[in-house]
C-alpha cells in the first residue's frame, strides 16, 4: 500500500521529469539512432558486397568491434574519447557524443540484418534475373531486394526495440532519458524502488506502441512485396 | 497508415521541440545567473513564483541566497566539473528549474565558489560517480568535484585539492537499520553475526573493513549505489548499511519512518573526515589555485552556512532548526 502511494507521491511531484524529459529525450535518442542506424547501416551493408577488399574488410572489422564489445562500454569511449579526436565535440552537450555512438552500434547490427537477409533469398533468383538479361542492378533492386525485405523486416523491428532500451544506458551521463530521470528523482527521494515501477512502466509502454506500429508497417510492406 | 504518419510526426515535433529547449536553457543559464546577483532573493522568490506554497518556497531560499552571492566574469574562460547528481545534500537535482541550474547542492554551491574565486564561467557535467574519474583522467573536464574523500590510491592516480568541509556528511559516518534496532547498537561488537551492506569503492567500505574486519561480522554484500542499498535493507537483505551521517538523514526522512540510525558511529580518522576535489595528474598549476580558495573558504568559514543550506534545499532540516530566518538569512548573533 505504501508503494501505491509512494508512487502516487512521486508522480504528483516529479511527473514532468518523467513524462517530458524522460520520455522525450528516449524518443529523441531513439529515434536518431534509429534513424541514423537504418542510414548507416544500408550504407555499411553495400560497403559489405562491394569488390573493394580494404573496405569490405574495414567494415567487417567494425563491425566486429561494435558486436563485440557492451554498449556501456562503447559509451564512456565515445564520451570522453572522441572529443580527443573531434575537439569540437567537447564544447557541446554529452548528448551529442552520446547520439554518435548510438548510431554507430545500431548501424554495425542493422548492416548485419540487411546482409543476412540478402543472403537468404536464394541465389537461384539471381541467377535466373542474370540468365534473362537483367544487369546486375536491375535484378538486385527489383529481383532480390523485394524479397530480402521479407526477412529483413521483422528483425530490423526487433532491433529498434533493442535500441529504444539501450538508450537507457545513455543515463550513465545524464543526458535526460528516462533512466536519468529515475537517477533524478531517486536521488532526491532514495525511493528506488517506486522509481524503477514507474520507468518500468514507461519502457514497456513505448516499446509496445513501438512493436504495433512496427507490425501494421511490416504488414503493409510485405503486402506490397 | 496516415493516423500513424500522423502521429510519428506530432512525437518527432513534440521531442525537437522540447530538446531544442533542453539545450537553450542550458546555454542560458550561466549567462542568467549573474543577472540575478543583487536581488535579495528571498523576497524574490516569493514574487516569482505566486502558486508555490511558502514551505515551498522557503526549501531552496537559503540556498538562492548563497548562489546570488556568486558572480564571475569568466576572464580565465570555463571551469568543467564533473558530478554525479544523485546524492543529496551533496548535489541533487532540483527538477523544478532548468539547465545547469536544476543541479543543486553543497558542492554545486562548492563549484560555482571556485568559478568565482578562479574568474572563471562555470560549466557543470553531470554523470555516474564512476564517469566522474574517467572525465578528470581523460582531461574531459578541469575537476571533479562530488564528495570525494581522500583515498590512498586516489592520490596516487589523481592530482587532489586540499580538504574542503561538508559540515557532519563525511565527519560523522553512521549505520543506519530498520526501525525496530533503533539505537541498539552502539559498540563494534553487537554486529558480531550480522550483514552491514555499504557502496563499493566509497569512504564507507573502507571504514567497515577498519572497523569489522577482524570481527565476525558479514560485510560481503557490496552496493553500486545507495538506493539499491537502501532497497536491500528494507528487504532485510542486509541487517545494516554504513552511509555518510548526511546521507543517513535524506534515507531516514525518505523512508516513511521504516528506518533510522543504529546508535553506532564510526570513528572517522582525520584525513577521511573530509572531501576533496579531483584533478588530472599534473595539474598542479590549476590545483595550486583551488587550495588557495579553498584556504579562504575554510578561514571564512563558508562551509557550514553552505552545508546547512544545501541540507534544508534537500529536505533534511528546516531553516528554523539551522538557523535561517524566514527568507533563507542566516541568523547571526
Amino acid at each position: 500500500m505504501t508503494f501505491i502511494l509512494n508512487i502516487v507521491k512521486i508522480m504528483t511531484k516529479y511527473w514532468k521529469v518523467f513524462l517530458l524529459q524522460g520520455i522525450g529525450y528516449t524518443l529523441l535518442l531513439s529515434i536518431i539512432a534509429v534513424a541514423g542506424g537504418a542510414f548507416f547501416g544500408s550504407l555499411l551493408a553495400l560497403a559489405k558486397r562491394s569488390h573493394l577488399k580494404i573496405l569490405k574488410a574495414l567494415v567487417n572489422a567494425l563491425v566486429a568491434v561494435v558486436r563485440g564489445t557492451p554498449v556501456l562500454l562503447q559509451l564512456y569511449i565515445g564520451v570522453f574519447v572522441f572529443p580527443l579526436i573531434i575537439p569540437k565535440l567537447s564544447s557541446l552537450p554529452y548528448i551529442y557524443s552520446v547520439s554518435i555512438v548510438l548510431i554507430i552500434n545500431s548501424s554495425a547490427y542493422v548492416s548485419e540484418i540487411i546482409r543476412s537477409g540478402i543472403e537468404a533469398v536464394d541465389i537461384g533468383q539471381m541467377e535466373a534475373a542474370r540468365s534473362l538479361g537483367l544487369t546486375q542492378r536491375t535484378a538486385m533492386m527489383s529481383i532480390v531486394l523485394p524479397q530480402a525485405v521479407k526477412n529483413i523486416l521483422p528483425a530490423l523491428g526487433n532491433e529498434f526495440i533493442m535500441v529504444v532500451k539501450e538508450t537507457s544506458l545513455a543515463s550513465t551521463f545524464f543526458v535526460g532519458e528516462l533512466m536519468t530521470a529515475y537517477l533524478k528523482v531517486k536521488g532526491n527521494t532514495y525511493l528506488t524502488m517506486e522509481c524503477l515501477f514507474i520507468v518500468g512502466v514507461l519502457y514497456f509502454a513505448l516499446t509496445f506502441i513501438l512493436s504495433k506500429i512496427l507490425k501494421a508497417w511490416e504488414g503493409r510492406m510485405k503486402a506490397r512485396a | 497508415m496516415k493516423k500513424i504518419l500522423a502521429l510519428v510526426l506530432v512525437i518527432v515535433l513534440a521531442v525537437a521541440a522540447l530538446s531544442a529547449c533542453g539545450s537553450s536553457a542550458q546555454s542560458a543559464a550561466p549567462a542568467a545567473a549573474p543577472a540575478q546577483n543583487d536581488a535579495p532573493s528571498g523576497e524574490n522568490a516569493a514574487v516569482e513564483s505566486p502558486a508555490a506554497t511558502p514551505a515551498e518556497v522557503n526549501l531552496s531560499a537559503a540556498y538562492d541566497n548563497y548562489l546570488s552571492q556568486f558572480s564571475t566574469n569568466g576572464t580565465n574562460g570555463t571551469l568543467t566539473v564533473a558530478l554525479s547528481p544523485d546524492f543529496a545534500p551533496m548535489e541533487f537535482y532540483d527538477v523544478a528549474k532548468s539547465g545547469d541550474a536544476a543541479i543543486v547542492g553543497f558542492d554545486v554551491l562548492l563549484a560555482n565558489y571556485l568559478a568565482q574565486e578562479l574568474d572563471m564561467t562555470l560549466v557543470l557535467k553531470p554523470m555516474s560517480f564512476d564517469a566522474c574519474q574517467a572525465a578528470v583522467q581523460t582531461g574531459n573536464v578541469d575537476v571533479a568535484i562530488s564528495g570525494f574523500s581522500w583515498k590512498a590510491d586516489r592520490a596516487e592516480n589523481f592530482e587532489l585539492s586540499d580538504y574542503y568541509i561538508a559540515g557532519d556528511n563525511e565527519t560523522q559516518q553512521s549505520i543506519i537499520c530498520l526501525k525496530e534496532n533503533e539505537g541498539k547498537f552502539t559498540k563494534p561488537e553487537d554486529f558480531i553475526g550480522k550483514k552491514i551492506g555499504y557502496q563499493g569503492a566509497s569512504l564507507q567500505q573502507t571504514l567497515v573493513e577498519e572497523t569489522f574486519g577482524e570481527l565476525d561480522v558479514n560485510i560481503t554484500q557490496v552496493f553500486s549505489d545507495l538506493g539499491t542499498a537502501v532497497e536491500a535493507l528494507k528487504a532485510k537483505q542486509v541487517d545494516f548499511l554504513a552511509v555518510a551521517h548526511g546521507n543517513g538523514e535524506s534515507i531516514i526522512a525518505n523512508s516513511g519512518d521504516a528506518i533510522a540510525f543504529s546508535g553506532f558511529d564510526f570513528e572517522v580518522d582525520p584525513k577521511y573526515e573530509n572531501n576533496v576535489c579531483l584533478l588530472k595528474k599534473g595539474n598542479t598549476e590549476l590545483v595550486a589555485k583551488i587550495n588557495v580558495a579553498l584556504a579562504k573558504a575554510l578561514e571564512n568559514d563558508y562551509y557550514t552556512g553552505w552545508y546547512d543550506a544545501s541540507k534544508v534545499y534537500a529536505g533534511v532540516s528546516t531553516l528554523d532548526e539551522l538557523g535561517f530566518d524566514e527568507n533563507g538569512v542566516k541568523i547571526t548573533d
